[in-house]
């Protein structure tokens, strides 16, 4: 996930921000923030946990941006101060992975208006990749986000978590199978929820459709 | 020696274990399974090293031995593909976030972010350096001859006489001003103010007036040093029509050298204005305050 901003214009930004500028925060902001809350939405499975560290992250950067030492990048001492935000609030109180939006999805092509096909599937196919997510440990989690997601190398991951690298591929390794093999088991879940309120659906018409006739049997057999 | 045993394995020895006694089963990952995973996983590194070539030949030759491997990395590939497309998106934080922090620490108003830029404040140092060094070095420098009096009539019409005497050109510089967009020097010689010339020290400001043998240059102290190379893009190079000229100095070739005059525009910081008559082949600078 790039930015599209040059370091030294980054650091003009972050000189500007300093000394009081509220554009150039502004811009910072801007430049940052999906990639923030990217990074923590995966982590959490929520989006009001993402909001939350996304704006507690750029506070607290903002406030100290004196401290930014310009050898590194902004971005890296982004993730690091929003991650910490992240791990200190599942600390207090442990996100709850948001289980019941998977229940509550609907699978492709029973949707009556509203959006696409296309993009239901996209929306589905969405949900069941942030389920498969949760369903891995945080490490996990965190490497396969920051590798694959957000296109970071292994030494930066293992620089940033504080572990070998080798635990960092082993982790990947890891990870990406049980991502596969949980992402596939949720899918046939889902596909065959979908088929039995189908089928249910199917029923209930009918019941409906012969419900005539036999009330009037049943009449017929009050009246004898 | 009969040996009693309450031990039940005693019971069916050379015989199945009933199922109480047997260990748990521990499920074992299947050899196959694992082996064409790491394929597939070292497949994937590949990819993301950009060695696709080397990636798709593993993978050919890994399937001629498990053809289901081939689904397995696809099944794999694709949950990945869906995590690098599609990163969630969230709303734009940008103004909570900066009220966030305007609580805490308030951002400066526009109107001061102006105020204080870091070129305004260098600006103001520099104006203010040049105020020091030019009130150093008229307090050390004795005044040549009377003092300057104001005398336009005089210093008006003859530039070779003006240019003798250093008290009557210094009141000619004094007689220099603008009105409206033209240089008025005296009453009679009037020349076009020009804005933003792109001219180079130190020839921008030495300036040639019909004849030899005089040079003027004139000058106000300004933020800025003649040492620093911006003078063709300062924005400070603006002319202010109707404003009048503070100092002056004049330059004869005979008494008037260019490494004096270089000397006394390192102490003084470079004009914020300039005149140029390019017909006539007269460049002239005037400071304007």
């Amino acid at each position: 996930m790039s930015t599209g901003m040059t370091k030294s214009m980054e650091l003009r930004l972050i000189r500007k921000a300093s000394a009081g500028d509220a554009q150039a925060a502004a811009v910072l902001i801007r430049a940052h923030q999906s990639s923030v809350f990217a990074y923590i939405k995966r982590m959490a499975g929520r989006d009001d946990t993402a909001e939350d560290v996304t704006q507690e992250a750029f506070t607290r950067v903002l406030l100290h941006l004196d401290r930014f030492d310009s050898r590194y990048r902004f971005s890296t001492w982004l993730f690091t101060i929003a991650r910490r935000i992240f791990l200190n609030m599942i600390e207090k109180k442990k996100p709850v992975a948001d289980t019941d939006r998977l229940a509550n999805t609907v699978w492709v092509g029973q949707h009556v208006g509203g959006s696409s096909e296309y993009e239901e599937r996209r929306d589905t196919e969405r949900e069941l990749l942030q389920q498969s997510l949760l369903a891995l440990s945080r490490e996990q989690r965190e490497i396969i986000v920051l590798f694959h997601q957000h296109d970071w190398p292994i030494w930066m991951i293992a620089d940033q978590l504080g572990i070998p690298e080798g635990t960092v591929k082993s982790h990947l390794f890891r990870g990406r199978m049980r991502l596969r093999d949980e992402y596939i088991r949720l899918e046939a879940q889902f596909a065959a929820r979908a088929h039995s309120r189908q089928e249910a659906a199917r029923l209930a018409r009918s019941t409906l459709t012969l419900s005539p006739a036999s009330d009037a049997a049943a009449a017929k057999e009050v009246c004898s | 020696m009969s040996h009693s045993s309450t031990n039940p394995a005693d019971s069916w020895f050379g015989g199945p274990p009933p199922e109480y006694a047997r260990p748990p089963a521990i499920p074992r990952p299947q050899p196959a399974a694992h082996l064409s995973d790491v394929v597939i996983n070292e497949c994937i590194d590949l990819e993301s090293h950009g060695e696709i070539h080397e990636a798709s030949a593993m993978l050919r030759r890994a399937s001629v031995e498990d053809p289901a491997l081939l689904e397995r990395y696809h099944e794999t590939r694709r949950v990945l593909r869906a995590l690098e497309t599609g990163a969630p998106t969230g709303p734009d934080l940008t103004n909570r976030i900066i009220a966030g922090v305007d609580e805490r620490r308030p951002f400066l108003p526009a109107r001061s972010e102006r105020m204080y830029s870091s070129t305004r404040a260098a600006c103001v140092s520099g104006l203010l350096a040049a105020l020091a060094v030019s009130v150093v070095v008229q307090w050390r420098t004795p005044q040549v001859g009377p003092s300057a009096t104001e005398s336009p009539e005089v210093a008006v019409g003859d530039h070779a006489i003006l240019a003798d005497s250093f008290s009557t050109v210094r009141s000619v510089g004094a007689s220099i001003a603008t009105d409206g967009h033209q240089l008025r020097f005296g009453n009679d010689e009037r020349y076009r103010v020009g804005t933003h010339q792109a001219v180079s020290p130190p020839h921008a400001f030495i300036v040639n007036f019909q004849d030899p043998p005089s040079r003027v240059v004139t000058s106000v102290p300004s933020p800025h040093e003649i040492a620093r190379p911006m003078i063709h893009d300062d924005p400070l190079l603006t002319f202010k029509p109707n404003a009048s000229i503070t100092r002056t100095w004049f330059f004869s070739p005979e008494q008037g050298d260019l490494a004096e005059f270089l000397g006394l525009r390192r102490l003084h910081p470079k004009p914020s204005a300039m005149i140029v008559q390019p017909d006539k082949q007269i460049r002239d600078e005037a400071a304007v305050k």
